[in-house]
């Protein structure tokens, strides 16, 4: 079920209702959160429910054997019991095909020909994210940072909970969990942040990021007909693009789970304001950038040994965080960049220096190079588009459907906008409704329907579906 | 304290919802008000001006970009009208001429291409282009219906029906681009020296459309035909298919299919698809799909004679 049909807009409200009316009823409450949940997943492809049930299953049990083993041996098996269930299930789901066709390749580069082995596999959505989770559950406990849960109900409801299963944020147990196991409460002020959060998100995917997309798609569909100006063009909305939808996604996951009582984390915190790679990183899919460094960097030895075991362990992460992102060598090679200026920063930078404009200007850039790899559909394509970008970008760029140009520049500028004054009051999305009074809500959440009654523009899906 | 919590939810709720309601109304009645100074436009103003004429009109030209720049209606009569827009199909012009005058004797042209016929995935979504009429035309609104693709909320969310088109209304409000009294709907394509050279870098290459999975043809896509024949059966109208000039030949199978299915139902068919061909004067084309002026001219001069 996407956040932006017609399903979800019955789906909401239909679980809010029955789901405070459980309100004295823990176990029954998280039973129906967990069918809810599990109708929202199933309704994309209910044969995947499998997957997550055994995941959920696996996690458990190794979660309580961990704990309860006193031999730290045992808990090293509990653990590669666990890390070997989900990244098995990532592996074959995920990477099989990447992995089978990498390896053809790299034997045919020695001259033996080896035939590729490829299996005809859907990626079941959600996968990277509910892995990622699952895994830092055991982990946690292996590491005695949390204790594991005895009750199955709250852990599945955990692992499944419909606002974050299928694009995140990826919560933690530690956050997530003392949630799920004890009563919630519906404030005004969750109430009225969500309502707003759950709107702005709409904005910012179904108006922003779909429109900008009307340009975008064509325009890499077929990167070798358009000129420099174009790719440029192109490229610059993409990285609105992609920054609108995947954040516009999270809004409407914190917003759906304030309105059921759940506090999540902050997913992103208007990351274009950052004046460094590693400020971007610290606001760019946040639940994502803490679970790297806290689950690969830092098991990798983090900044603790040799400055250059550092920058090693810097550039692997951002690698493998690439791959997570989709079987590709383009992914990898955004992850690459990635890890590439990480280093550069730790190793020529002031961090703690205090902001500048050219700062600003060259984090964009950065960014923006890495996202022609991350969008372009393989490499050669990437290079053309570098290639064409420098040589050819003082003419005029194509503009395809004027009026469709208008609407994405003019509902951008919107956002940025608002981003914008965010940005320079300080203040925290998450929580600017909370202090308003109804009226002002609900004109403001008003005044955004009629946005996205005029500007609504359609898209398959989200674009971290495919991750 | 939990009954003033849910009260006060309640009630912001109903603020959203009226607020909503009211000012979608607002929205919706202002927009209106605009659209109907709008005739410039290949969206919402060309629609207007056949709406304002479509009673008058003795010859009207249905069809997506190949009509709107092959049909020099100029030519063919001096009171006929090019109503061929970029996008559009069967669904769109069998409901633009569901809307002509019932009495009235007129000659009706859908500028129709062989291998439309044969979309799997064609679901009538032209007929969106439309949607701005919704609340204001009932036989649109049936129509759309018809095709079940009104959006679940049009029917409480009137400004839906301006989704996307906000920015053109304003446009062409503000700035017409063209005095429409003097347009009749034709656009003629000029070549330049550039759109040559990208000319001659297309028609080098083979044409992309697969012609061995196109076997059977669109139910959607023939029923909204028979509609339209028979409409213009029982109103005093003359269709005339047409196939105007393509520079790639069309698939074979597709052309004998629509060949049978038109001689069954005894339909009026023109078939100019091979009228210049690859051996004709490349200045005749702008791309392997459309004519240039000078070759929408001589092809209008020829159906000209055949018309009369």
């Amino acid at each position: 079920m996407l956040f932006n049909s017609i399903e979800y807009l019955l789906f909401l409200p239909t679980v809010i209702i029955i789901y405070w009316l459980l309100q004295k009823r823990l176990r029954a409450q998280n039973l129906f959160l967990l069918a809810a949940s599990y109708l929202f997943y199933g309704w994309w492809d209910w044969r995947f429910l499998s997957l997550i049930i055994i995941s959920s299953f696996v996690d458990y049990f190794v979660g309580l054997s961990i704990f309860k083993s006193k031999e730290k041996k045992a808990c090293k098996r509990w653990l590669l019991l666990s890390l070997f269930t989900n990244l098995g299930l990532l592996a074959v789901f995920k990477y099989f095909n990447f992995f089978a066709e990498t390896f053809a390749q790299s034997m045919r580069l020695f001259g033996w020909h080896v035939n590729d082995v490829t299996l005809n596999i859907i990626l079941p959505v959600g996968i990277s994210f509910y892995t990622f989770q699952t895994l830092s559950y055991t982990i946690d406990i292996y590491r005695k940072k949390i204790e594991p849960t005895k009750n199955i109900v709250a852990f599945f409801t955990y692992v499944s909970l419909f606002p974050q299963l299928v694009a995140g944020p990826i919560e933690r147990a530690s956050n997530l969990l003392p949630q799920v196991e004890s009563s919630r409460k519906l404030t005004l002020a969750m109430f009225k942040a969500g309502l707003f959060q759950i709107f702005i998100g709409l904005f910012r995917k179904v108006v922003i990021a779909d429109n900008l997309a009307v340009y975008v798609d064509p325009v890499y569909a077929h990167a070798e007909l358009h000129n420099g100006a174009t790719l440029l063009l192109a490229t610059l909305f993409y990285a609105f693009q992609i920054y609108f939808d995947f954040a516009g996604y999270s809004d409407i996951a914190i917003g759906s789970a304030k309105l059921i009582g759940f506090n999540f984390k902050r997913n992103f915190n208007l990351p274009y304001f950052s004046h460094n790679i590693t400020t971007f990183w610290r606001k760019w899919h946040i639940s994502l950038s803490n679970w790297l460094r806290d689950y690969l960097y830092i098991s990798l030895g983090g900044n603790r040994k040799r400055i250059k075991i550092t920058y090693r362990n810097l550039i692997i992460t951002m690698l493998l965080g690439g791959l997570w992102h989709g079987s590709a060598w383009n992914f990898v090679i955004w992850g690459g960049i990635h890890g590439l200026f990480l280093s550069l920063e730790k190793r020529f930078f002031n961090l703690s220096k205090s902001p500048h404009i050219l700062g600003y200007v060259y984090t964009f850039c950065v960014v923006l190079l890495s996202w022609i790899f991350f969008r372009s559909s393989d490499f050669s394509t990437a290079i053309l588009i570098i290639e064409r970008i420098v040589s050819q970008s003082i003419i005029l760029p194509f503009v395809g459907d004027i009026n469709a140009l208008i609407t994405a520049l003019a509902m951008l500028s919107v956002g940025l906008l608002f981003d914008y004054y965010l940005f320079k009051k300080q203040l925290i999305l998450e929580e600017i409704a909370e202090a308003w009074n109804i009226y002002k809500l609900g004109f403001i959440i008003s005044a955004i329907i009629i946005l996205l009654e005029l500007f609504y523009s359609t898209s398959e899906n989200f674009i971290y579906f495919q991750f | 304290m939990l009954n003033v919590k849910i009260k006060t939810i309640l009630k912001t709720i109903l603020i959203v919802v009226f607020t909503t309601l009211i000012a979608d109304k607002i929205i919706y009645w202002g927009l209106t008000q605009l659209s109907k100074t709008v005739f410039t436009g290949q969206g919402v103003g060309k629609v207007n001006h056949y709406l304002s004429i479509k009673d008058e009109l003795e010859l009207i030209v249905f069809g997506s970009s190949r009509a709107n720049h092959h049909f020099n209606v100029g030519l063919l009569n001096s009171n006929g009208f090019n109503m061929g827009v970029d996008g559009r199909d069967m669904a769109y012009f069998n409901t633009l001429i569901h809307l002509l005058p019932k009495e009235k004797k007129q000659q009706v042209i859908i500028n129709i291409d062989p291998k439309n016929l044969f979309v799997k995935a064609y679901s009538g979504e032209d007929i969106l282009l439309l949607k701005n009429l919704y609340h204001q035309n009932e036989i649109i609104a049936e129509r759309i219906e018809q095709v079940a693709l009104e959006h679940p909320l049009q029917t409480v969310l009137w400004s839906l029906d301006y989704n996307g088109k906000f920015f053109s209304i304003l446009k062409n409000s503000i700035l017409p681009a063209y005095n429409h009294k003097n347009y009749s709907g034709y656009d003629p394509l000029v070549l330049t020296p550039t759109k040559a050279k990208i000319r001659d870098k297309v028609l080098a290459k083979a044409p992309t459309h697969d012609c061995t999975n196109h076997a059977l043809m669109n139910p959607l896509y023939v029923k909204l035909l028979m509609e339209t024949v028979t409409f213009c059966n029982n109103n005093n109208k003359q269709l005339i298919l047409v196939t105007s000039p393509l520079y790639f030949e069309q698939c074979k199978n597709e052309k004998e299919q629509m060949e049978q299915f038109i001689s069954k139902n005894k339909l009026t068919y023109w078939d100019y698809s091979e009228f210049f061909g690859k051996e004709s004067k490349p200045a005749y084309w702008i791309d392997a799909l459309h004519l240039s002026a000078e070759g929408a001219t001589l092809f209008s001069s020829h159906l000209k004679q055949r018309l009369q």
